[in-house]
């Protein structure tokens, strides 16, 4: 059994945010190593290693905002490091699908 | 429809959710097959689904509207986007499916590896 890992960095935010999703009871304690360059998600029965893009640093002890929500899964903001000259500049479209 | 964050870098790994069988019905395009992870530039898409008169009010609204420009596409490609978003939606985190009243999704546009 392995967890699903879910995080979505804004790169002119600086932010991320980590979900690691439900967790299952027998997975449980589940061990979360936040390194500059990657994620390990351990539980007694799994280890999984989450490697970061090169131009993607999370910074260190930047972790804050750890709560649970029922149904959903663990959740982390973290403080990123990531090369915004990559992303194309803000694009704004609207339109309604008849 | 609404497309904006376009700095979003996904990090995502598949464990053997539910959410895996929802997937594998895009695994030849950009996302990766169960259990493996990868790295996506992403763009999240806000919309709401105007069909069988939902949102009837809002499209109304939005079609009297000068500043809102209208596509129209067959029905049958607009139910597959629709099929498409609402499978996506479905994906993300429960708390993250909706924002305001819009349903949301991370729409993939490169993988980084």
């Amino acid at each position: 059994m392995e967890e699903s890992v879910f995080l979505e960095i804004r790169r002119k935010m600086q932010s991320g945010l980590l979900i690691i999703r439900e967790p299952k009871a027998e997975n449980l304690p589940v061990d979360i190593s936040v390194t500059p360059a990657s994620l390990e998600i351990k539980s007694c029965q799994d280890c999984k290693m989450i490697s970061l893009p090169a131009d993607v640093r999370i910074v260190p002890s930047s972790s804050r905002g750890l709560h649970y929500i029922a149904g959903d899964g663990l959740y982390v903001r973290l403080q990123v490091q990531a090369d915004s000259n990559t992303s194309k500049g803000e694009q704004l479209f609207c339109f309604p699908l008849s | 429809m609404w497309l904006l964050n376009s700095d979003t870098l996904l990090v995502e790994s598949m464990g053997n959710s539910a959410s895996n069988n929802v997937f594998t019905l895009f695994e030849d395009s950009l996302k990766p097959s169960s259990s493996s992870s990868g790295a996506w530039n992403a763009v999240k898409v806000l919309y709401h689904p105007c069909i069988k008169k939902r949102n009837k009010d809002l499209a109304d609204a939005w079609e009297n509207d000068i500043g809102v420009h209208p596509l129209t596409f067959p029905s049958k490609t607009c139910l597959e986007l629709l099929l498409i978003l609402s499978l996506s939606n479905a994906c993300l985190p429960p708390s993250l499916r909706c924002m305001n009243s819009f349903q949301v999704i991370n729409c993939l546009s490169s993988n980084k590896g």
